[in-house]
């Protein structure tokens, strides 16, 4: 908008109004010509330069202010009051014409924001990473930028970069080359933000020298819910074209997807977290219940990560099995304390109640939509790599491979805590006991990596945080 | 190189001024007709370089226009681009029949249809200098 109020009134005539005096021409029998403040000629019909005609001027008029003159070729007095005429219709058309022509830039700049963020709905998935996204709004808003370089910079110091037909001059590739030059625009970017205030402005601008040259950039920072969480960028060489007005607002934009996005994937996390915790606090409660099995599920967790993780697991996997982990003997709360404590021997019937717990354990989970994928790993997890487990006598790859890994967790544990019947036994009867098993009750690439876990001393180490919680 | 020029078909009056507008800033010399017969007299007057157009427009559409530059002329401009809207994805098929033609998807961008004409008619004045170009 600022462009155009900089703008001289009649610096270009407005296409519309050429035919217009093309036939006031033709009318009068007369070329006409239009002169500027500067008495520059902005537009000419044909035939103007002849040397035997009279220039006739008339000025042109807005309200006060003089937009400049209307020139009229031929006889003086013919045309004189012609002319004067017609430069004083002139004066309102062109400045009506000039706020037409400006609210057509704002309708354009307009529709390229529509277009953007139309494509921001489109590109988007909500199941992708952060990262991914970030990378996906910045093309989509590169390629509207052209020759512009795009930088998204986080607070912890990761940094995405798009550019389309952009020329990487050797200032732009010192700029993504460097980390202390983007340091210093995130040093100044920091300062004006302070000095503006919670309230301040959407985008700051500034100018860094590189080797090869100054670069211009604007800036606009994004934000996840109020904390500011990084910056998005455009970087020009100082030879390129200046940013337009548009060009301001389409980074606006993108900055405003940006803090969208990372809102709501904070809130997801959130969300997880809280829902993970929770059911991490119920399942140790339902433990605690039984002095035997205080903290059995929390362990079987932890150490099925563990293999997990260093199974190289996918993300999602790992979240199914941190989930099947944590509740794998939920079951139990259908079965009588009685029964769970008993020092003394199980009955068959008692026995076979025991077993029951992985399919209860199911049953309770089933009305729960999400958790749906964490069932089979839930209920096989007392299978044996041999046939010989229950409740289905799967055999081998037949049984769930997250399940074959809560097993050997699971029997780690309970071999390592005391229990009603029996006194807790040492880690390294639990060694044994595991290795012996691998390949009848275990399966024996799990227990291969679990052994070399207990060897290396890594499964005393506290989990990582990142790992032990099922979020994205 | 000579002034560029483009043709603007669309019957909405305001995307045909926004286009103008943005055309002419860009260098381009610039007309609007907001039917197919319109578009049909402009270009029997003038020789355009660049065509866009939008599909659903009364009088005549912009199918119907492309099968009538075909079939009777006066010519079809050396890029044309057409705009459509999702609902219209079915159009594909029979763009497919022209070969100059690169579909856009509304809402449009102004800012990327000055961008697409440019290179496009960059590439292909540069594939006419090469003596590549076979004019038809």
């Amino acid at each position: 908008m600022s462009e155009s109020h900089a703008e001289p009134l009649i610096r270009s005539l407005p296409g519309s109004c050429h035919a217009l005096l093309q036939d006031l021409a033709r009318a009068l029998q007369a070329p006409l010509a239009i002169r500027d403040r500067d008495g520059r000629v902005v537009f000419a019909t044909a035939g103007r330069a002849t040397s035997e005609r009279v220039a006739v001027t008339a000025p042109i008029r807005n309200e006060e202010s003089v937009l400049g003159e209307l020139v009229a070729y031929g006889e003086a007095a013919r045309l004189q009051p012609l002319v004067t005429s017609l430069a004083a219709e002139l004066g309102p058309r062109l400045a009506q014409e000039r706020v037409l022509d400006a609210m057509t830039d704002r309708l354009a700049q307009a529709y390229d924001e529509i277009n953007l963020l139309y494509r921001f709905g489109r590109v988007l998935r909500p199941d992708e990473s952060f990262p991914a996204s970030a990378e996906k709004l910045l093309s989509e808003t590169a390629e509207l930028l052209e020759r512009r370089l795009l930088v998204f910079c986080q607070a912890d110091s990761s940094i995405t970069a798009a550019g389309a037909e952009l020329e990487m001059t050797p200032d732009l590739r010192w700029l993504t080359g460097s980390r202390s030059a983007l340091d210093g625009v995130h040093a100044d970017f920091s300062r004006q933000l302070r000095e503006a205030g919670p309230r301040g402005a959407n985008r700051f601008g500034g100018r860094i020298v590189s080797p090869d040259g100054p670069i211009d950039y604007v800036v606009a920072p994004v934000r996840a819910r109020d904390q500011v969480i990084g910056y998005v960028g455009a970087f020009r060489a100082v030879t390129d074209e200046p940013f337009e007005t548009g060009e301001l607002r389409l980074l606006e934009c993108l900055a405003q997807e940006l803090s969208n996005t990372a809102t709501t994937r904070d809130l997801l996390r959130e969300l997880r977290e809280m829902l993970f915790s929770t059911v991490r606090g119920l399942v140790a409660a339902i433990d605690a219940k039984d002095e035997y099995t205080r903290g059995h599920s929390e362990r079987v967790f932890h150490v099925s990560v563990k293999i997990g993780e260093a199974l190289g697991l996918s993300h999602e996997e790992l979240q199914i099995l941190s989930w099947a982990a944590l509740l794998h003997d939920v079951g139990k709360i259908a079965i009588q304390r009685s029964i769970l404590n008993k020092p003394a021997r199980l009955t068959d019937d008692e026995y076979r109640t025991i077993q029951s717990h992985p399919v209860r354990g199911c049953k309770v989970l089933e009305p729960i939509p999400q958790l749906r994928n964490v069932l089979p790993t839930i209920r096989h997890h007392h299978e044996r790599y041999d046939g010989r487990g229950y409740p289905d006598g799967l055999a081998g790859e037949a049984i769930p491979r997250l399940a074959r890994i809560i097993a050997v967790a699971d029997a780690y544990d309970a071999i390592t805590s005391t229990r009603a019947y029996r006194e807790a036994r040492t880690t390294e009867y639990a060694r044994e006991q595991i290795e012996t098993g691998a390949g009848s009750q275990f399966d024996p690439e799990v227990a291969r990596v679990f052994l070399e876990l207990m060897r290396t001393g890594q499964l005393d180490q506290p989990g990582d945080a990142t790992a032990a919680r099922p979020a994205a | 190189m000579a002034q560029r020029s483009v043709l603007i078909v669309d019957d909405d009056i305001s995307v045909a001024r926004v286009l103008v507008r943005v055309f002419e800033k860009a260098g381009f010399s610039a007309q609007a007709a907001h039917d197919g017969e319109q578009a049909l007299e402009r270009l029997h007057a003038a020789r355009y370089d660049a065509m866009i157009c939008d599909i659903q427009m009364p009088r005549m559409d912009g199918r119907q226009l492309c099968q009538q530059l075909v079939t009777q002329g006066p010519y079809f401009p050396s890029c044309v681009v057409i705009a459509t809207s999702r609902t219209e994805l079915a159009e594909r098929t029979w763009l497919a029949e022209y070969p100059r033609v690169t579909l856009v998807e509304k809402p449009i961008a102004p800012r990327r249809l000055v961008q697409l004409l440019t290179r496009r008619l960059e590439s292909e004045a540069r594939a006419a200098d090469s003596g590549e170009a076979q004019v038809a």
